[in-house]
């Protein structure tokens, strides 16, 4: 998954990867959990667009931010969950090399299979914890994970929402679905070749950090969050299966400013984002690389009667990067469209491009675009809310990949899914 | 009890719930209103958290008869404290009342939402649920 004690860090990130932003054992990008759905009585599409996760209406969010605790007011609820991902792969040209111990080309795998502890632990403290098995990496490791501790309260002056997360991927406790953990692409293949270069935001350490901020999100619409990330042990992350990857020197400071509304037909956000990092080998010493991401991001979404949902995710991310004593800036920019009908058909629109002006030069630009169906997850669907499926066909075209335009569409790339949840 | 419909266009949705305020008694608003606007009214302003089948509770009670029920008369459903005192029938001008501003009507509730200030779609939104029976 990531960099193994006793690499020269400066050195893999030349020559591999700077980040394997979609490598096939990163953290899964997957989510849709039904223990939400039972915990709260309400169906999948009150907080999903299209009735799957991980997309959040304005619903969703405000239940995020609220640490994962509303409920239906009874007692008994099991925050247990389990997903089962599979997908089939095919690119334009076939892989040589091969992905290990599959095909050149259309492969069938069983990319995820995962549980959850997923709700309200006691009053006001909420988790998402995700296990992840991958018949790809033959292993089982860790995923996403964050505790939450979340009160609506009055403090100087102001009323909101006030919390505290501690996690282990910078950004997967924002709700907006704009930032890398969860944006569009929601899943995507782990067998198809993909950009190799991205911001410190986009999984560069996911997995191997831990992380508390606290966040207040304002009745006035104004979110804020402020805090650290510092590397977990080589044990700890042994004991979780989990390659510790780079050791971040110190800490890393983490910070979110943000517009959010929620005017019930529709809602929006605009905001702004920081991290910055200094990463080395973790058996050295002294200073390391750094990286330093600034970002902007926002989001609209017109829900009206639910019936025809409109949304528009997006982020730039602009990083500032001292790699090896090279300084060179990269920015990423990924916007996506969709629309679903009945809550049940959807379509998505993304474009994505990554500038990167360090001698590797491992540029990217291409489209993505995704049709769905999701037949369950609406309250008077059958077995709601146990059942829950979306069927998906994803293409994605490449004009340029890691900084090569002459044949960068061998890499296109079809992948159908099934993708379920229970 | 519940008519089958298709959804408003989206902009047709818009236009309806952005009415001009109108001066009317909430009784008078149920039988002035169109209740298939009110059944796409309710689903954007309450379907997240109520349902309209009978037994069916969310975050928040089901809707199902409630026009002319007691205030927290769902035996399995937990209502606030503030809720509980309330003590009154929900008639039309107290729904109306009510999802004008909810923390008016019960300061110390637990319903999170700010309230429906467009006379129109309250309007269009009791006469759905007035249907509901």
């Amino acid at each position: 998954m990531y960099l193994r004690s006793g690499k020269n860090f400066s050195s893999y990130i030349r020559s591999t990867l700077i980040v394997l932003v979609f490598s096939a054992t990163g953290m899964s990008e997957a989510l849709a959990l039904p223990s939400f759905a039972r915990q709260t009585g309400e169906a999948c599409d009150a907080c999903h667009v299209g009735a799957y996760g991980p997309q959040l209406t304005a619903h969703g969010m405000k239940f995020k931010l609220g640490g994962y605790t509303e409920s239906d007011g009874k007692d008994g609820h099991i925050p247990l969950a389990a997903m089962l991902i599979e997908n089939y792969t095919h690119t334009a040209k076939d892989q040589d090399p091969p992905p290990e111990d599959l095909s050149k080309n259309n492969n069938l795998a069983l990319q995820e299979l995962s549980g959850f502890v997923a709700g309200k632990l006691y009053d006001g403290f909420g988790a998402f914890a995700q296990v992840t098995y991958s018949d790809i990496d033959k292993a089982t490791a860790l995923d996403n994970t964050e505790l939450r501790y979340a009160t609506e309260t009055t403090l100087l002056g102001q009323e909101g929402t006030f919390g505290v997360t501690v996690n282990n991927n910078p950004a997967m406790q924002d709700p907006f679905n704009t930032l890398p953990a969860w944006r569009f692409p929601y899943t995507s293949s782990d067998l198809a070749p993909g950009p190799e270069a991205g911001p410190l935001l986009d999984d560069m350490i996911a997995g191997t950090v831990m992380g508390v901020t606290a966040y207040a999100q304002l009745n006035n619409g104004v979110y804020a969050e402020l805090g650290n990330y510092s590397s977990l042990s080589n044990n700890f992350l042994g004991t979780v299966n989990v390659d510790p990857g780079p050791e971040v020197n110190g800490l890393a400071p983490y910070w979110r400013v943000a517009y959010f509304k929620d005017k019930r037909a529709y809602s929006y956000s605009v905001g702004v984002v920081g991290m910055s990092a200094e990463l080395r080998d973790r058996n050295a010493s002294g200073a390391g690389d750094k990286f330093a991401d600034y970002g902007i991001d926002g989001h609209y979404q017109f829900l009206g009667n639910r019936m025809n949902i409109f949304s528009v995710n997006g982020s730039y991310l602009h990083e500032a990067r001292t790699v090896a004593d090279e300084k060179s800036n990269l920015d990423q920019l990924n916007i996506a469209g969709s629309y679903y009908y009945d809550k049940s058909y959807g379509g998505t629109v993304r474009y994505f491009s990554t500038a990167d002006d360090s001698s590797a030069k491992l540029d990217t630009t291409g489209l993505m675009l995704q049709a769905d169906w999701s037949p369950f997850g609406k309250e008077s669907s059958w077995q709601a809310p146990l059942a829950n499926l979306r069927l998906g066909l994803q293409y994605t075209e490449y004009n340029k990949l890691n900084g090569v335009s002459s044949n960068a569409s061998d890499a296109n790339t079809l992948m159908a899914f099934a993708w379920a949840s229970l | 009890m519940i008519k089958p419909r298709g959804g408003l266009p989206p902009l047709l949705l818009a236009f309806a719930l952005s009415s001009p305020l109108m001066t009317m008694s909430a009784a008078h608003a149920v039988e002035s209103g169109d209740a298939n606007v009110g059944h796409d009214v309710f689903d954007q302003e309450c379907s997240d958290c109520h349902s309209i089948k009978p037994g069916k509770n969310k975050k928040g009670p089901s809707l199902f008869g409630v026009v002319g029920r007691n205030s927290a008369s769902i035996a399995d459903f937990q209502y606030s404290d503030g809720m509980r005192a309330l003590n009154t029938v929900w008639s039309a001008d107290k729904i109306d009342e009510y999802i004008t501003k909810p923390k008016g009507v019960v300061p110390t509730g637990k319903m999170k939402y700010d309230g429906l200030p467009d006379a129109k779609a309250r309007a269009n939104l009791l006469a759905f649920l007035a249907t509901l029976k």
